[in-house]
């Protein structure tokens, strides 16, 4: 379970988040909001990346979180298939056999064929990068799975594609995103608001609107 | 000047992080190869170039003032504990330093250094270690490089157009030897390496912004490399010599 107690951040006095409070257990969380609410500097608090003014995070020692970013970040240099490799390559001490058996298995998982696999990153369109960041962020299996506007920018056609994707892993985590659509596409639930830094539920949030 | 303080440590962080060693070293591997083998072409043309200049700058010093012999013992001297260790080591600056601030700046602005991070990867093992290593590997054997074709273009120019023989240059070269000439040019690139590739990836890390900061940072690298450069030829001409 991840428990985010008490959460503030402020940018330049400009307050961001005030007073988080939630808990992630085994599903698939949703926060709402528009472009510059707070979302993603939530996650990026979550998993450590921005120290908060106030507040705290816990996660249990054994749990581990694999993070899909806005803009994929994946590493241009490296084919489709190093990139997913990498966390298997730089933190255990699988072979090489070992580690394109689970390589394989990810891509089958994720309709990935292998003359993708071998493709350079560059070549890439971004419904295609946002596959292999999910694919790069699952293959060292982490308890929770979060995603930061995973579908910000695609085609309808992709779009649906990565929902399903997102549906079909079922794993715990957190979605952010401004799209309702995606929201009801990969049936996060509960659903949360992030509105003037604070954190709302959807039954708050309509009262308040 | 907590800045100060930060780039300071930066290096020895990065070179005490910890990693998978032998995924390292394949990265070592590949920025000794970008660094060394890929700067190879432009060393071998400044150098041979450097070795013509100072050739005839120094013959028209001591042209009927000094003994020939005295010009190999002059221009040997002037390349091998200046020239060659300064030259080599802004060559490399502008051919990688500023590309090393620009890649790893552009990493970051794209939250490539955060997905590590996330993936528990220590970026500074990732980048900065296998970069530093290999700057110092290699920035001394470019050295070496630059002595020795400055040294063959001023022996062969001064026998085409001064008609002193190549071994009467060379007898210079060699006549009086001082180890302390030969070793104080390794020992310079050394300090220049560790200094000027920290310089190259500590400014990549600070980026923040957009691709104007990017160039900035590769600016920043640039000139903060040959300010160290100067500050530590001088700190090493007092200590060495």
């Amino acid at each position: 379970m991840i428990k985010i107690i008490n959460i503030t951040k402020k940018f330049n006095d400009r307050l961001i988040l005030d007073n988080i409070n939630f808990e992630v257990t085994n599903n698939l969380l949703a926060i709402l909001g528009p472009t510059g609410s707070g979302k993603t500097v939530l996650l990026k608090i979550i998993v450590g990346l921005i120290k908060p003014d106030a507040g705290q995070i816990l996660i249990d020692k054994n749990e581990s979180i694999g993070f899909v970013f806005q803009h994929s970040a994946l590493f241009d240099s490296l084919t489709v298939r190093q990139n997913i490799s990498l966390p298997l390559e730089e933190k255990t001490n699988l072979s090489k056999r070992e580690i394109n058996e689970q390589v394989l298995k990810i891509a089958d998982l994720l309709n990935i064929n292998q003359a993708f696999l071998n493709k350079n990153c560059q070549e890439l369109s971004g419904g295609e990068r946002k596959i292999v960041a999910i694919a790069r962020a699952i293959i060292n299996n982490p308890t929770y799975l979060f995603y930061d506007e995973p579908t910000t920018g695609l085609d309808p056609i992709t779009h649906d594609r990565v929902c399903s994707i997102i549906k079909n892993l079922a794993k715990p985590g957190i979605i952010v995103t401004h799209s309702e659509p995606t929201i009801k596409m990969v049936e996060a639930q509960p659903i949360f608001h992030l509105k003037s830094a604070k954190l709302l539920s959807t039954k708050e949030y309509y009262e308040q609107s | 000047m907590s800045t100060i303080v930060d780039f300071i440590i930066f290096p020895f962080t990065s070179l005490f992080s910890l990693g998978k060693g032998s995924k390292t070293f394949e990265r070592f591997i590949e920025a000794s190869y970008e660094i060394g083998v890929n700067s190879l072409p432009i060393i071998i043309v400044i150098s041979f170039f450097l070795g013509l200049v100072t050739t005839v700058q120094s013959f028209y010093q001591i042209s009927n003032m000094l003994p020939k012999y005295f010009l190999g013992l002059t221009v040997g001297r002037m390349i091998m504990i200046e020239l060659g260790p300064v030259l080599a080591a802004m060559t490399v600056t502008a051919r990688c330093v500023s590309a090393m601030a620009a890649e790893i700046g552009t990493m970051k602005i794209t939250e490539q250094i955060d997905a590590l991070k996330v993936m528990k990867i220590n970026p500074q093992n990732y980048l900065a270690k296998p970069r530093i290593l290999a700057m110092l590997v290699t920035l001394p054997c470019l050295n070496a490089v630059t002595i020795v074709v400055s040294m063959l273009s001023g022996a062969i120019f001064s026998q085409i157009f001064f008609s002193i023989n190549v071994n009467t240059f060379f007898y210079g070269l060699t006549h009086p030897f001082h180890p302390i000439d030969f070793w104080s040019s390794f020992i310079k690139s050394i300090f220049f390496a560790f200094w000027i590739s920290s310089a190259g990836i500590y400014y990549g890390f600070q980026t923040t912004g957009g691709a104007k900061e990017v160039g900035q940072s590769a600016t920043k690298s640039v000139v903060l490399s040959i300010a160290l450069i100067l500050v530590f030829d001088f700190i090493a001409a007092i200590i060495l010599f």
